[in-house]
């Protein structure tokens, strides 16, 4: 068990460090540079050589690919500890260079000159509100549809629910957005009380900042309704297959009820394969919201990578690179986790 | 006084008869076995009964069943919720494959534990020590840890001792045990169905045995019902089935037997044996025995050379860590024309072996070599034809294909041999065309011979090759098997756990027992003059 999370952990870290490696040296030839942003018209040599000393860019390729490499890093160098503005704890200083334990420092916008990090965390915290509520949706609701499918294959129920599964695949999400937002939160708004847009928090004048619980729901529903189809359709294929098994035959035999068999001994071995799909989609849900963000107006990873892209802002695109590449790596050990509990014969070695 | 009282049963699935007209008594405290190859009906019958069927199989009829409390009820007619008490409670089942049996995501103790909670109110601490109780009652070792395993961590003996303490968990008062031994090695057999006979009787219960093999009732049962196509042929006392039976299908069943005996003649088929006339009724054909030419056995053609194998286990820091060594030194030559057969039991290392002889494995040390000149390679034979076919593909490209992968022939030379070797097997040309859907199970292995003799090997390994098959069918491939070897001179290398069909085809004999040999050599001087407890007593097993 100890040996497994050591092994993944450093698969991990592998995968962490190509991904940093591959995004610094992309963005680094493709981007213009940011003394050419920031001054914009006004073109003075002097100006620009400030700008480029600022962010490290005067140093050959190879010198600032490894400053990059120290500031991702969870264990780095440092002479300074001021600028590195991000939870640490210093291990030990060895001459003038401290060596600290801290989480990556993704460096300062271009564009705001904001913390990378701050900006990123502000933003997660809305993608992750999002990407939860709905994968529990589609997860709950799917599981469910799927299962009730199988139990009533060949009833109009199996055909209603394979119905309205194969219609929720076949629709894109900003679509079924800009439907939801139209239709619930513009001409039903009276009785259903949604806005059209908004965001997870508001400010509001004597209270200050609040959670708006409401705001959530269109986003969640355009957001899950795909993968709520697809789990439906996995979980009912899933169940057909487990149903006709011999031990739900010995499970009958022994005398169980039919809701028994079902919530007991066939739901938990149909989801086994269903799991695998579940964490995809998790992943990408935190990661590739950004219609829908851009939509409902709402402040997430998404929304933010696009405007950070649209402004050639390299330290936060590198960033939000960064952070869905930890991201899969965390779904990952978690969705292994998650199996060798489901599936006793799946051991973590 | 009888228990359940069948009466004008019938099955049918999509105007197929799987069952007709089945009617029998099982009396209290007696031992009922059912015989009959698959698709007799025999399982359908008697899962039938509870209702255990899929809803696309409608039955009638009647089932009277008297219940613990002396009122008796039609099982037919009661509804899902009155037969979901009763299944389990008093009528109770034990099925074939305890691997597919109990659920692998539970262990053992949970769910003997979900049977009694299913029809007893019990407290947390009484219901474990009375399963741990039940466990120790079926000889199960270690009865806590196996109480805390999941099916996969133990035997496939251990898996059906815990099956059956499952079924006697609230004390039924039939229990219906499905092919309760088949999935198990011969050893194992034995010892199962003493303790379920044992169990029965101690708690005075009735059991209806459903089982392939009439031999295997011979220890078991009171009274004898021989199916055959959905239907009863005969019924009756154990003594008067075994001595004297009087339909022509039971008396085929027994001569249709391989044997060590028999091993020198051409095995009588059933449809050999028995015919049927425009009523339906059964007929006794007259067969003629008709004795073998002996083989010549020919020039060595494979030495195998102290071969082992070892598995390793990669840790994350060292290699070839943990080592198991799985086949310790074998060493044995065979003969072109001739027959070895190699048996043992599951885990022995009999398929190791084959993987080795193919290079489907690599040995861990020793060698062997294939002293055959213009021939060279060694085919296989597996034992399942219905998942070693690619259902995709059809029987022709099944053949051709390792014709043309080796480049034996140009491609129009390939359907011809293709189609040469379908009429070898026994096949006819139109199975060309066909998919593995499309044939039945004896078909099938005569495409996977078909197949295997498409390099034109000298050595053919057959692992467990008729294992899967039913009896009938058994004894058309064995002979397909015996014919193929003199016109092709083939070296046969028969794996399997069956003493009996092992003493019909092989030659010589090699026991293995735990990765080793345990003895080797001719055939009819191991049979008659075993030198090892372990042989005398894989004998005893089959021969009884």
């Amino acid at each position: 068990m100890a040996g497994y999370f050591f092994k993944k952990l450093l698969y991990g870290l592998l995968i962490y460090y190509s991904v940093a490696t591959i995004v610094f040296f992309i963005f680094s030839f493709s981007f213009p540079s940011p003394d050419e942003l920031a001054t914009g018209q006004r073109s003075d040599e002097k100006t620009k050589e400030a700008i480029k000393k600022e962010f490290g860019l005067d140093k050959p390729i190879k010198t600032q690919y490894l400053y990059y490499i120290n500031d991702v890093s969870f264990v780095s160098v440092y002479k300074d500890l001021k600028e590195i503005n991000v939870s640490k704890i210093q291990l030990i200083s060895l001459g003038g260079n401290k060596i600290v334990l801290k989480i990556p420092y993704l460096r300062r916008s271009f564009q705001t000159g904001k913390q990378v990090n701050t900006i990123i965390k502000e933003a997660f915290t809305g993608t992750l509100i999002l990407a939860v509520s709905s994968i529990l949706l589609a997860t709950i609701a799917g599981v469910f549809l799927g299962c009730l499918a199988a139990v009533k294959k060949d009833t109009w129920v199996d055909r209603l629910i394979l119905f309205i599964s194969t219609t929720g695949i076949s629709l894109p999400s900003f679509f079924v957005a800009i439907i939801l937002a139209w239709l619930l939160g513009f001409v039903l708004s009276k009785y259903t009380g949604l806005n059209m847009t908004g965001n997870y928090n508001d400010l509001d004048p004597f209270r200050g900042e609040i959670f708006v619980l409401k705001n959530l729901i269109l986003p969640t529903l355009a957001l899950g309704i795909r993968p709520l189809s697809i789990f439906s359709q996995l979980t009912r294929a899933s169940v057909l297959d487990v149903l006709p098994r011999d031990y739900i035959r010995t499970a009958k035999a022994k005398g169980l009820s039919k809701t028994k068999i079902v919530t007991k001994h066939v739901l938990r071995n149909s989801l086994i394969p269903v799991v695998t799909s579940i964490s995809g989609w998790f992943a990408s849900l935190l990661t590739g919201t950004f219609f829908v963000e851009f939509i409902f107006n709402w402040k997430g990873l998404g929304k933010i990578t696009v405007d950070a892209l649209d402004n050639s802002d390299l330290p936060l695109v590198m960033g939000a690179v960064i952070v869905v590449a930890l991201i899969f790596v965390f779904v990952n050990i978690a969705v292994d986790i998650l199996y060798s509990i489901l599936d006793p014969r799946v051991t973590l070695e | 006084m009888s228990l359940i009282k069948i009466s004008e049963f019938n099955a049918i699935a999509e105007d197929i008869h799987l069952v007709k007209d089945v009617s029998f008594d099982v009396d209290e405290g007696k031992i009922t076995g059912i015989v009959g190859e698959s698709g007799s009906g025999k399982s359908v019958t008697c899962m039938g009964i509870t209702k255990l069927l899929p809803k696309t199989v409608k039955i009638n009829g009647n089932v009277l069943f008297t219940k613990n409390d002396g009122k008796t009820i039609d099982l037919l007619h009661c509804n899902e919720n009155e037969l979901t008490k009763l299944r389990g409670k008093e009528i109770s089942y034990v099925f074939q494959e305890p691997m597919t049996a109990l659920n692998p995501v539970y262990t053992c103790g949970f769910q003997v534990c979900e049977a009694i909670l299913a029809h007893q109110k019990i407290n947390k601490n009484e219901l474990k020590s009375k399963v741990l109780n039940l466990f120790g009652e079926v000889k199960l070792p270690d009865t806590e840890r196996i109480f805390n395993s999941y099916p996969h961590q133990i035997s496939g003996g251990q898996r059906q001792r815990v099956m059956i303490a499952m079924a006697l968990a609230n004390n039924p008062r039939l229990l219906i045990a499905d092919e309760p031994t088949t999935a198990l090695d011969a050893s194992v057999q034995k010892s199962i169905i003493d303790l379920m006979v044992e169990m029965v009787k101690k708690r005075g219960m009735s059991m209806i045995f459903i089982s392939h093999d009439l031999n295997c009732l011979k220890s078991v049962a009171n009274h004898i019902i021989v199916m055959y196509k959905g239907q009863i042929v005969e019924t009756g006392d154990k003594n008067k089935i075994f001595e004297n039976p009087s339909h022509p299908y039971t008396k085929a069943l027994m001569k249709t037997r391989p044997d060590y005996k028999n091993a020198g003649y051409i095995l009588p088929t059933i449809s050999d044996l028995i015919g049927q006339n425009e009523n339906g009724e059964f007929f006794e054909k007259k067969f003629e025995v008709i004795k073998r030419n002996k083989n010549l056995i020919g020039n060595k053609i494979l030495d195998v050379n102290n071969i082992t194998k070892s598995y390793f286990k990669n840790s994350f820091f060292a290699k070839n860590k943990n080592s198991q060594a799985v086949i310790k030194g074998i060493s044995f030559s065979a003969y072109s024309n001739s027959t070895i057969g190699i048996v043992g039991e599951s885990g022995c290392g009999k398929s190791t072996l084959a993987k080795i002889l193919t290079n489907l494995e690599k040995e861990t040390s020793g060698d062997f070599k294939n002293l055959s000149t213009d021939k060279s390679k060694i085919q296989m034979v597996f034992q399942d034809p219905y998942s070693s076919l690619n259902p995709t593909i059809t029987a022709g490209e099944a053949i051709s294909e390792p014709m043309i992968v080796n480049k034996i022939n140009s491609k129009k030379n390939t359907k011809q041999e293709t189609l040469k070797l379908l009429e070898l097997t026994g096949l006819t040309a139109d199975f060309y065309y066909k998919y593995p859907h499309q044939m039945s199970g004896g078909q099938r292995q005569r495409v996977c011979i078909a197949r295997a003799l498409s390099t034109k090997p000298s050595i053919l390994i057959l692992d467990e090759a008729v294992s899967a098959l039913d009896v009938s069918v058994q004894s058309q491939i064995l002979n397909l098997l015996k014919d193929l070897q003199s016109k092709l001179s083939l070296t046969y290398l028969f794996i399997s756990h069956d003493l009996n069909i092992v003493g019909y085809m092989a030659d010589e004999i090699i026991i293995l027992k735990n990765g080793k040999i345990e003895e080797q050599g001719k055939l009819p001087e191991i049979l008659n003059n075993p030198q090892t407890e372990y042989t005398k007593f894989l004998i005893n097993c089959i021969y009884n």
